[in-house]
C-alpha cells in the first residue's frame, strides 16, 4: 500500500463531487448500487433471523439431551444463540413469552454448566 | 452362653445405632411435623388468591406424578421448584400456560365445563381447595394407594417400583408444548460415573435420575459444577439444598437414612 498514492486519490473525487456535475451523476449511481447492494445483504440476513422464534428454541434446547457429546465451539456456538434467541423473546408481545424465556435460560445455563465442566 | 453374650452385644449396637440416628435425625431438619402420606408434597400456592378473595391453591404432587414426569412439568412447561416460584396467575391458565397446558378440558378437568345435561359445572373449588372441608375430588389418596406397592416414607408409596412393576406409567411428552430432543446414540452415556465415585457409600444414580428430571433441572442451579472437593453436608441436604431440594419435599424423605446411604452413617 502506498499511502500517497491513496490520498492523492480521495482528493481527486472530493474534488470531483464538487465540481464536474457528470462526475456526480456517475458517483450517485455507485453509491445507490452500494447503497442497494448493503440493502440486499442486510434484507437476507434479515432473512436467515426470521427463522420462527419457535423453531430456533426447539432447535436450540433439542440439544440438551446430547450436551455433553457436545465440543467446546459447539457449546459455544449454542450459548450465542441462546442469548441472541433472548434478545428476541424479550421483544415477543405473546403471553407465551415467558415459559419461552425462562426454558431458553435453562438450556442457556446447561449449556454453560458443560462448557464449565469441559474446562471451555 | 457365648451366643447369648452376641446376641446382647449385638443388640446393643442396634440400640445404640437407633438412638444415634435418631438424635441426629432430631438435631437437624426431621423435628418437623410429619405429614401425613396423602399430604406430602402439597404445595400450597398463595401469591395472588387470597389477595382476590379466593382460596389459596393446593397441588397435590402425588397425583400429578403418577402420571407424568417432573421434566414434564419442571422444564417443559416450566414450574418453579419453590412454592409460589413460578407466580402463575388465572390468565397464564386461561392462555394453555402452567395448569392450563393440561386443565383444559382435553388432558384434565377445566376451570368450567359442561355437564351431559348441558349445565356449566365450575371446578374452582377443586384447586382453590385450601381449608375447605367436602370438595368432591375425583381422586382419592388412600384408594390409589392401596394398588400401588408400599413405602415406608413420604407419601408411603414406593414409587421406583411402582414405576418399574408398570403401576404407573409417566408421560414425558405434552403436545404442543414439549420438544423433540436429539437423542443420545448410546443411552449409557449419561452414566457420568467419574463425579460419582466421589461420594462414598451413597448410591445416586445419575442416569436414572436424568431421565424423571432432565439435565436442566438440575445443572446448574441444584449442582453447579464441581471443584473437587466435598461441598455439600447433609446439614446442607437437611435445609433443602442439593439432594435436599427434591427430596424431603416430593422425592422420599430424607429420614430414609439407608435410602442415600449404602452402609449405616454411624
Ligand atoms: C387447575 C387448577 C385451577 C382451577 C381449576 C382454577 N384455578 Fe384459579 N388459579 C390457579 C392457580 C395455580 C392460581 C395462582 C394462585 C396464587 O398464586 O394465589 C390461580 C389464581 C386465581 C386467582 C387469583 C388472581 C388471578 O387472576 O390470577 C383467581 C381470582 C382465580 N384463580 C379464580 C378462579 C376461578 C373463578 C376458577 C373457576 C372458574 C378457578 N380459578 C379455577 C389454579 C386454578
Ligand atoms: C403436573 C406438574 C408437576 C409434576 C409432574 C411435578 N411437579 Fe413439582 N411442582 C409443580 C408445581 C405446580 C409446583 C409449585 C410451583 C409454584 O408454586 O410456583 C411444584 C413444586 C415443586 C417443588 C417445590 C415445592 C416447595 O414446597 O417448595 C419441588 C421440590 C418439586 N416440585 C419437585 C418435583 C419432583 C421431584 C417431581 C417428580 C417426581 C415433580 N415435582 C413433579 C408441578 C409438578
Ligand atoms: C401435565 C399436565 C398437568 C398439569 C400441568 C397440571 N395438572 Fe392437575 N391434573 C392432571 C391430571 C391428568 C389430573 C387427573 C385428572 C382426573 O382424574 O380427571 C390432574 C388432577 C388434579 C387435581 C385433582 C383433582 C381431583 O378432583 O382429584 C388437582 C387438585 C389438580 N390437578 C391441580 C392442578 C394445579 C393447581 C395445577 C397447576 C399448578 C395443575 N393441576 C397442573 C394434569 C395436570
Ligand atoms: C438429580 C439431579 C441430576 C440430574 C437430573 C442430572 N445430574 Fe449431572 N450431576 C448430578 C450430581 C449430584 C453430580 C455430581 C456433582 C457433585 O458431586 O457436585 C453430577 C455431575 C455431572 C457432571 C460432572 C460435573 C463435573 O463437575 O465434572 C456432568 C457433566 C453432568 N452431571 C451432566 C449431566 C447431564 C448431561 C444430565 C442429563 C442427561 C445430568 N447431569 C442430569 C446431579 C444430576
Ligand atoms: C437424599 C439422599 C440422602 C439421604 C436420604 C440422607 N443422606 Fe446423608 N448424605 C447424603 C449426601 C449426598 C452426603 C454428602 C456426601 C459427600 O458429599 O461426600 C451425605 C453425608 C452424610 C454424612 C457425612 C457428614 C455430613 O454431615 O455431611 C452423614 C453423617 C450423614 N449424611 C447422615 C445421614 C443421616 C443420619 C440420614 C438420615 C436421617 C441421612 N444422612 C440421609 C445424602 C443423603
Ligand atoms: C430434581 C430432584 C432430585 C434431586 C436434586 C435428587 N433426587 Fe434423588 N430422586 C428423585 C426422585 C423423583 C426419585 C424417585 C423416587 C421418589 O420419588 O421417592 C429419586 C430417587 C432417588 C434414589 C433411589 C434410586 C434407586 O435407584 O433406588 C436415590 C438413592 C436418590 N434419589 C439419591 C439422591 C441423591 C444422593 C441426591 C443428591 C446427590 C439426589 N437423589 C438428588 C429426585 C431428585
Amino acid at each position: 500500500m502506498n499511502p500517497e498514492k491513496t490520498f492523492v486519490g480521495k482528493a481527486v473525487v472530493c474534488n470531483g463531487i464538487a465540481s464536474r456535475p457528470r462526475e456526480a451523476v456517475l458517483w450517485n449511481l455507485l453509491m445507490s448500487l452500494g447503497i442497494l447492494f448493503l440493502l440486499l445483504s442486510a434484507s437476507t440476513s434479515w432473512g436467515e433471523e426470521e427463522v420462527p422464534w419457535k423453531d430456533e428454541f426447539e432447535r436450540l434446547c433439542g440439544y440438551t439431551d446430547v450436551a455433553t457429546t457436545l465440543d467446546v465451539p459447539q457449546l459455544t456456538e449454542l450459548i450465542t444463540d441462546c442469548d441472541r434467541l433472548l434478545e428476541r423473546l424479550e421483544m415477543l408481545n405473546d403471553p407465551k413469552k415467558k415459559t419461552y424465556i425462562f426454558r431458553t435460560k435453562k438450556c442457556r445455563d446447561l449449556f454453560r454448566f458443560i462448557l464449565e465442566t469441559k474446562g471451555g | 452362653m457365648r451366643i447369648v453374650t452376641k446376641g446382647y452385644i449385638l443388640g446393643a449396637c442396634l440400640l445404640v445405632f437407633f438412638l444415634v440416628t435418631a438424635a441426629y435425625a432430631a438435631t437437624y431438619g426431621a423435628k418437623k411435623r410429619r405429614p401425613k402420606p396423602h399430604e406430602y408434597g402439597a404445595v400450597v400456592i398463595n401469591n395472588f388468591s387470597a389477595k382476590n378473595r379466593m382460596r389459596p391453591v393446593v397441588f397435590p404432587h402425588w397425583i400429578h406424578r403418577a402420571k407424568h414426569t417432573c421434566r414434564l412439568c419442571h422444564v417443559d412447561i416450566g414450574f418453579a421448584m419453590r412454592a409460589g416460584g413460578t407466580e402463575i396467575t388465572e390468565d397464564d391458565n386461561k392462555a394453555g400456560l402452567y395448569c392450563g397446558a393440561c386443565h383444559n378440558g382435553t388432558v384434565a378437568f377445566a376451570p368450567k365445563e359442561t355437564s351431559a345435561k348441558g349445565e356449566t359445572v365450575e371446578n374452582c373449588d377443586r384447586c382453590h381447595s385450601y381449608r375447605k372441608e367436602g370438595i368432591p375430588f375425583k381422586n382419592d389418596f388412600y384408594e390409589f394407594k392401596k394398588g400401588m406397592p408400599q413405602g415406608r416414607f413420604g407419601n408411603g408409596i414406593d414409587w421406583l417400583k411402582a414405576e418399574d412393576e408398570g403401576r404407573v406409567k409417566l408421560v414425558d411428552y405434552l403436545e404442543g408444548v414439549s420438544i423433540r430432543r436429539q437423542k443420545l446414540k448410546n443411552p449409557e452415556d449419561i452414566e457420568i460415573s467419574a463425579k460419582e465415585t466421589g461420594m462414598p457409600d451413597i448410591i445416586f444414580s445419575h442416569r436414572k435420575h436424568a431421565i424423571w428430571n432432565g439435565c436442566e433441572l438440575c445443572h446448574p442451579e441444584i449442582f453447579g459444577v464441581n471443584r473437587g472437593e466435598v461441598k455439600y453436608t447433609m446439614q446442607d441436604i437437611f435445609d433443602g439444598k442439593f439432594c435436599g431440594a427434591c427430596h424431603d419435599i416430593v422425592a422420599f424423605p430424607n429420614s430414609d437414612c439407608q435410602g442415600c446411604h449404602t452402609k449405616p452413617v454411624f
